[in-house]
């Protein structure tokens, strides 16, 4: 699968809402569902499906689904 | 099975709507841990148990033991997250830092806070609690030096911490401290701490440390809950041994010290030895000749498992579904309380279709060497204590069979339990051994009137406790003891007394022991001028087998909307009706 629609599946999994319905644009603006702790599972579930470690900026730099898919695709060390 | 389950995929199952009541676990903590949730309700399906969690507010919990709110309705187990960081920061901040007798200061008033929480706690419920044990930070403060230090080192100031609060909560109610160093040693620290996210969002563990956290307290909470499963039925070739008997013969079969599979098969074997040792039965189902399996047993001095840790075995070549389902009958216990494991895929495919309630586990190659660490995180054989009765299971077993066999010549019934002498010992109140008490509530399902779980702690209260009476009956015959077999537990008001638990092991069925327990209860009940006896039934997916016991004994049965019984009988013409079988009958002083 590509890297893009295993993060679209994985953001649909933890919101509760249809794949068809993401896009890179959707942010915790658009869902009603993605509050502070749902935010905070994405983020966990990307680090462990991608296995990466994210840092504090790169988290605090997420802000629609399109930054999760920059974020696995910059360069960095991997454990 | 959560072993391998990531957080999107546990979130999606934990999602479901479940069936059943509820099993509500309330989290007193000072991090946040609701990513923790998805694994907790998810694992909890894996057998049967569909589990409610509320949290506490955050880093408040001595004011949440006084929030009424949170208490309603009564959680069935109390989980306690402290963070070492938080609550016992002179101790992991000061190592290093001051001298070690103040540092002894610190720990004795990290203590005795601890042991004020947990009290209140218990004045509030007395459910079980689980403790997230404290762990070490991710490096000794004093480095390398650290472990010059011996008993001063953190590590075991930590672990003395750990200990004591376990002692607190074993000698105040039923509790446990949850090895946290444990779970993150299974996953590496480097997987398992997150000190950025803890700074961040107050969440000091990745997701793999929550799982791993998730899949510790599950074990406790199935042992709580009575899903443990008692026998692991083994295949033989390529699974106890490398090689197949048939071919290759019993000297050649490989279980060795070197190499891969046969060290991995020898592991299995030596897991098999230790959980026979825990209670586990072992029992064999292999397609083979039966004379070339044990002659590997007896011929191969470098066995570890032997032929009398096998409890029963069906060694031919029908299908090994059938052969589970005639184990099953033979030792008397229901199928889904077996873990069947097996090389072969087919073989794990036909038990998994017409044996659906027998968990299956398939050994490859690639799991081989990790099988002791998957069945342990999956919780199945987990007890919390054990029993002298569990050290002497496959013996009990094995005399049972040896009584069906008597049983099969004996023309009826009544002659055959005659024939089998038995002798009967009451045991009353503070005579009771109240670790295998609690364990009949929690493993008994069959002949369970109520299927209340009770911890050995809660059956204490009822021992100290004017207004109740616990009594346990073990029986022995002639070929050997038994154990404690039945148990009831009874609640006394001025005309009333209460059946609260009256239990039977699956061994002791048919033999009326039922009777002569309740023969004891209605004179304990008599004695204090008691009118009434009441029992109940309330239906749970096992107890089928006991719907009709009160309205065939004489009693009167009312029944509820939800097809729970409650069942009346006087005291005054009580008189239980059975064949005096038995050779003694006494009392235990």
């Amino acid at each position: 699968m590509q890297t893009k629609s295993r993060i679209f599946l994985l953001v649909a999994k933890i919101l509760n809402i249809d794949v068809n319905l993401i896009n890179e644009d959707l942010s915790p603006i658009d869902i009603e569902s993605w509050d502070s702790l749902k935010h905070m599972s994405i983020l966990m579930a990307l680090e462990e499906e991608f296995n990466l470690t994210l840092s504090d900026e790169e988290m605090v730099s997420v802000g629609c689904v399109g930054d999760l898919l920059r974020l696995v695709d910059s360069p960095r060390d991997r454990f | 099975m959560l072993f391998d389950l990531s957080l999107a995929d546990a979130v999606m199952e934990a999602r479901k709507i479940g069936e059943g009541k509820p099993y509500r676990i309330l989290v007193l903590r000072q991090c946040t841990l609701e990513p923790m949730a998805p694994y907790l309700v998810t694992g909890g399906r894996d057998f049967g148990l569909e589990i409610e969690i509320s949290f506490g507010r955050f880093d408040a919990m001595v004011q949440d033991v006084l929030e009424d709110d949170l208490w309603q309705p009564e959680p069935d187990c109390i989980m306690v997250a402290p963070l070492p960081t938080r609550y016992i920061p002179q101790v992991v901040e000061g190592a290093g830092l001051i001298a070690f007798d103040e540092q002894a200061a610190d720990i004795e008033t990290a203590l005795a806070s601890v042991e004020k929480l947990i009290t209140k706690i218990r004045e509030r419920s007395r459910k079980p609690v689980l403790w997230l044990g404290f762990y070490r930070p991710f490096s000794a403060p004093l480095g390398l030096s650290d472990e010059r230090r011996g008993e001063r080192s953190l590590e075991s100031i930590i672990r003395r911490i750990n200990l004591s609060i376990d002692n607190i909560l074993r000698t105040t109610g039923p509790g446990w401290v949850i090895d946290m160093e444990g779970c993150a040693a299974r996953v590496g620290w480097k997987q398992f701490y997150d000190r950025q996210r803890e700074c961040i969002v107050g969440l000091p563990f990745t997701s793999t440390g929550l799982r791993e956290i998730s899949i510790e307290c599950l074990k406790y909470i199935r042992n709580l809950t009575g899903g443990l499963k008692k026998v692991l039925a083994l295949d033989c070739d390529d699974t106890l041994w490398s090689g197949l008997v048939g071919e290759i013969g019993p000297e050649e079969v490989d279980f060795g010290l070197h190499g891969f599979p046969a060290l991995g098969h020898r592991n299995l074997q030596r897991l098999a030895r230790c959980l026979k040792e825990r209670g586990v039965l072992i029992v064999l189902v292999s397609k083979n000749e039966e004379a070339n399996v044990w002659e590997v047993f007896e011929t191969r001095k470098d066995m570890i498992l032997r032929r009398c840790d096998i409890a029963a075995s069906r060694i031919n070549w029908s299908p090994k579904a059938e052969n589970l389902i005639s184990i099953a009958e033979e030792l008397n216990l229901a199928l889904d309380s077996f873990v069947f494991i097996d090389d072969q895929m087919a073989e794990i495919e036909a038990v998994r279709r017409f044996c659906p309630e027998v968990t299956c586990l398939h050994l490859s190659k690639k799991n081989l060497l990790e099988i002791d660490g998957i069945i342990s995180s999956a919780g199945w054989f987990e007890s919390t204590e054990i029993t002298e009765t569990d050290r002497t299971r496959v013996e009990l077993y094995q005399a049972d069979i040896r009584r069906d066999e008597m049983r099969a010549r004996t023309l009826n019934i009544e002659s055959f339990l005659v024939e089998l002498s038995m002798d009967l010992e009451i045991k009353i109140d503070k005579n009771v051994d109240t670790k295998r008490a609690s364990q009949l509530c929690q493993r008994t399902n069959q002949f369970n009137f109520t299927g209340i779980r009770y911890t050995a702690t809660d059956i204490e209260e009822f021992i100290r406790s004017d207004d109740a009476s616990v009594i346990s009956l073990a029986v022995r015959d002639k070929f050997g003891p038994l154990g404690d077999v039945a148990l009831a537990i009874i609640t006394f008001t001025q005309e009333r007394a209460y059946l609260d638990t009256l239990v039977l092991s699956c061994r002791a069925f048919g033999r009326y022991c039922e009777y002569v327990l309740l023969e004891k209860v209605a004179e304990i009940s008599a004695r204090r001028n008691i009118q009434w006896l009441v029992g109940r039934y309330v239906p749970t997916s096992k107890n089928a087998i006991i719907r009709d016991f009160w309205s065939k004994n004489g009693f009167n049965v009312e029944v509820s909307q939800e097809n729970i019984q409650t069942a009346t009988i006087s005291l005054h013409n009580f008189e239980m009706f059975y064949p005096k079988i038995f050779r003694s009958i006494k009392q235990g002083e």
